[in-house]
């Protein structure tokens, strides 16, 4: 077989966060090569630079043996590059025909009718081919962005996470769509993709990527035994940290509920995301939520938050119902979110970024001016970067500034959605001591994580989602000495 | 096509209907000036979901080059009328080339800014423009020997381009140009990961909406007789969009219902009242507010109903 496709160092950097970073790939002729790794990796970036949406800083694109690096998104898709997207892309005003008809022919098709029909009966969406695009499942309009790119004949083929936020019985469709687009039409395919018995066995080859690099190549039985992939899914760790845990340790006696979630189901749109979430965090504990991309798990912290108001079920905080709250409702009772991504305000030295929380509190200014001591003896590493500008932080320093700035303003309970995400490994550990240390202070930690070890090793107690279901709870020293389930879970 | 031929009789039977209701001739041409605007507008605002502020910079230069034309030269009317056009339209392109990578508000503050230039050209350019005061006394030459002083022959004149204006704009929305037009209306970045230029497209929904500013403000001196700094003046611009919402964003009708009611509204009112504008405001917002897809959007959601 032949190489379709290459890129050669290929990186693009934002600010200090390098996005991708050297990055080879080599893509055979009529394979189906997988792309996978962490939130956060660099998985979706990646395909930003091969389609054209962002342009390379270093490196080199090759397509069918023309170097088309820097080529903007309509030229490279006129070469013959389609891609669909991770959250859905169509035209949801016009009708499934319109749609693939606008496809077909910017794809130059000699007969764009026919094109578009070919298509609809390959997406299975020729009983809906004059529905209006945007009134259809979440499903039907997945399959028909992929239908999209398949309609501008392409000769090759990115898809970003084709089955996200599908139930299993959907999944399979897609799967076996995507099966049969390499099997019967002899599209090369490549595909971002969570769900690892999917990736396990669909893909001819693997890349697995991690904070931008290219960790580890090869077939899926290669993949799977690579202990740097293993390492890469559950994080890698420092052993003591169990031990200062232990010693900073849980209050023997946790208290009383001080967080607990009642059958909540929560959706976006048509997409049900949580079913019928039953959880509790006891005053004192850091409880781990853990669950692959996809999951349910920054939705969790979004509805209790107060961001999402959920379909049924009863959040209770502290005694009060705070269900259907505002999130200044919530936050002023006490919670704080530590928003995946950090979101620390790029203009704004580190110190504006602390006083924020503040703004609108009308706290005194003595009041202030102590917080933000204590704030800075927690953090001391912020002290000389106190009057650096956000976008001037390494992602480690902007990860404390935004743990920094929810536990300022007397927050009583956190929640931290992918603290780790980008951070080096000496820097996780960093943060899980300091997660330790805020716990000493008596507050209450809800941790969400990919990293699972890590949390593993701070957390009390930890609850696995999957597909938005709590599949397993238990005790975390109990999990961590219990890779079956972890692996089963979460990692492939 | 019905609408078309519907638009067609309405032109010819409007003296009939609006003159022994107190309407003139004049007042006709004027709301039928402004539909050609509207409907040039409505390719942009409607059906690509651009957003100018500045599209009476083209009204007015058109108006203008064309008046020069016909005080200082001998050129009969159809030639200074195409030139003002082509200069519009040259004036567009250039224009748009600079600013039609920016989007949304940036886009719309950048239309301001440019539209505004020519604003004070015409009011500064004292030697060329006559400055505030304006050109007075330009020649309403025969069009192709077609005699057009009286006012209803003008009327009939302005109903001619009015028709042509819409059955372009019909022959745009119904070609594949229009369906990109409404895809990059509807989803930008996918209609360039399927392979439109979408930069192109855009600009040329700009161009082309500009050119129907251009052949409006080109009648619209005429009718006068007269050009005035105010013709390109930003609220100028302000009108057509309100003109658009009105009518219907992105319906073929909803400009021509927008342009004739607004024009016509606003002459009455200002019969009556000096705080017409205030009137006209309230107006605005009301639809806005309640009506967010203008009397001809709401018309066609009743006449599916009825059908159904």
């Amino acid at each position: 077989m032949s190489e379709i496709f290459r890129t050669e160092g290929l990186s693009v950097r934002f600010g200090a966060l390098a996005a991708v970073d050297g990055m080879d790939l080599s893509i055979e002729q009529g394979s189906i090569h997988c792309v996978i790794g962490p939130n956060g990796a660099g998985k979706t970036t990646l395909f930003n630079l091969l389609t054209g949406t962002i342009r390379p800083s270093a490196g080199r694109i090759v397509f069918r043996g023309e170097d088309v690096t820097g080529l903007k998104p309509h030229e490279l898709a006129r070469k013959g590059i389609a891609r669909s997207f991770q959250i859905t892309s169509i035209f949801p005003e016009l009708t499934v025909r319109e749609n693939l008809r606008l496809a077909a022919r910017a794809g130059r098709a000699s007969d764009p009718e026919a094109r578009v029909r070919e298509v609809l009966e390959e997406i299975e969406l020729a009983s809906k081919a004059s529905v209006q695009a945007g009134f259809m499942s979440h499903g039907d309009q997945r399959h028909l962005d992929i239908g999209i790119a398949l309609a501008t004949s392409p000769a090759l083929l990115l898809l970003d996470e084709p089955t996200a936020g599908m139930p299993p019985h959907e999944t399979e469709g897609t799967v076996a769509l995507v099966r049969r687009l390499r099997d019967q039409h002899g599209y090369t395919v490549i595909l971002i993709e969570h769900k690892m018995d999917i990736v396990m066995s669909i893909s001819d080859r693997i890349t697995v990527m991690r904070s931008g690099k290219k960790i580890a190549e090869g077939t899926p039985t290669q993949v799977q035994a690579d202990p740097v992939v293993r390492e890469a899914y559950l994080g890698g760790v420092d052993p003591r940290l169990s031990e200062r845990a232990h010693e900073t340790g849980a209050p023997a006696e946790p208290g009383p509920p001080l967080l607990t979630l009642e059958g909540v189901s929560a959706s976006y749109g048509l997409s049900q995301i949580l079913h019928d979430i039953q959880l509790t965090v006891r005053g004192g504990e850091i409880v781990a939520l853990l669950g692959r991309n996809g999951a349910g798990k920054t939705t969790t912290l979004r509805t209790i938050m107060g961001l999402l108001p959920p379909r049924r079920g009863t959040i209770r905080f502290d005694g009060h119902d705070i269900t259907r709250l505002s999130p200044e409702s919530v936050a002023d009772l006490g919670v704080g979110l530590v928003p995946e991504g950090r979101r620390v305000f790029a203009n704004l030295t580190v110190g504006e970024n602390l006083l924020l929380p503040f703004f609108m509190s009308g706290v005194p200014a003595v009041e202030r001016t102590s917080q933000l001591r204590r704030c800075f003896e927690w953090f001391p590493a912020l002290v000389q970067r106190k009057s650096n500008r956000g976008d001037q932080l390494s992602g480690g320093e902007q990860q404390m500034v935004a743990v920094a700035r929810a536990v300022v303003g007397r927050r009583r309970f956190l929640m931290l959605d992918e603290p780790s995400q980008g951070l080096a490994p000496r820097v996780v550990n960093h943060l899980a001591e300091i997660i330790l240390e805020i716990r000493k202070q008596g507050v209450t930690v809800l941790l969400v994580e990919q990293n699972a070890r890590m949390a593993l090793e701070i957390a009390d107690r930890a609850y696995v989602l999957e597909d938005g279901r709590i599949v397993h709870e238990d005790a975390a020293a109990v999990l961590r000495e219990n890779p079956a389930v972890l692996g089963k879970h979460l990692v492939m | 096509m019905r609408s078309i031929l519907a638009l067609a009789v309405l032109l010819a039977a409007a003296p009939l209907l609006i003159v022994p209701l107190g309407g003139y001739h004049a007042l006709l041409s004027e709301m039928v000036i402004f539909a050609v605007f509207a409907i040039g507008f409505n390719l942009l605002l409607g059906y690509t979901g651009i957003l100018s502020f500045g599209h009476a910079a083209y009204f007015g230069l058109a108006g203008y080059t064309m008046g020069l034309l016909l005080i200082h030269s001998a050129l009969p009317l159809w030639a200074a009328m195409l030139a003002g056009v082509v200069v519009a339209g040259m004036a567009a392109v250039i224009i748009g080339l600079l600013i039609i990578r920016k989007a949304g508000i940036y886009f719309a503050m950048l239309t301001i800014a440019f539209g505004q230039m020519f604003f004070f050209v015409a009011m500064r350019w004292k030697s060329l423009t006559g400055g505030e005061d304006g050109l007075s006394d330009i020649p309403r030459k025969a069009f192709f020997g077609i005699d057009l002083s009286s006012p209803v022959r003008f009327y009939y004149f302005c109903a001619v381009v009015c028709l042509a204006a819409a059955v372009v704009a019909w022959r745009v929305i119904h070609s594949r140009f229009g369906d990109v037009l409404r895809a990059i209306r509807e989803n930008e970045a996918r209609s360039a990961a399927i392979g439109y230029d979408v930069r192109r497209y855009k600009l040329a929904a700009f161009v082309i909406s500009a050119l129907f500013a251009a052949v409006s403000g080109t009648l619209y001196v005429l009718l006068l007789r007269y050009a005035f700094p105010q013709t390109m003046d930003w609220i100028r611009s302000g009108n057509v969009v309100v003109m658009s919402l009105v009518g219907g964003l992105g319906t073929f009708s909803g400009p021509i219902v927008g342009a004739t009611l607004i024009t016509f509204l606003s002459n009455y009112i200002s019969f009556h009242t000096k705080y017409w504008q205030l009137v006209m405001g309230a107006v605005f917002v009301v639809f806005v507010m309640f009506f967010p897809r203008g009397i001809a959007g709401y018309v066609l959601e009743a006449w599916r109903r009825i059908r159904r």
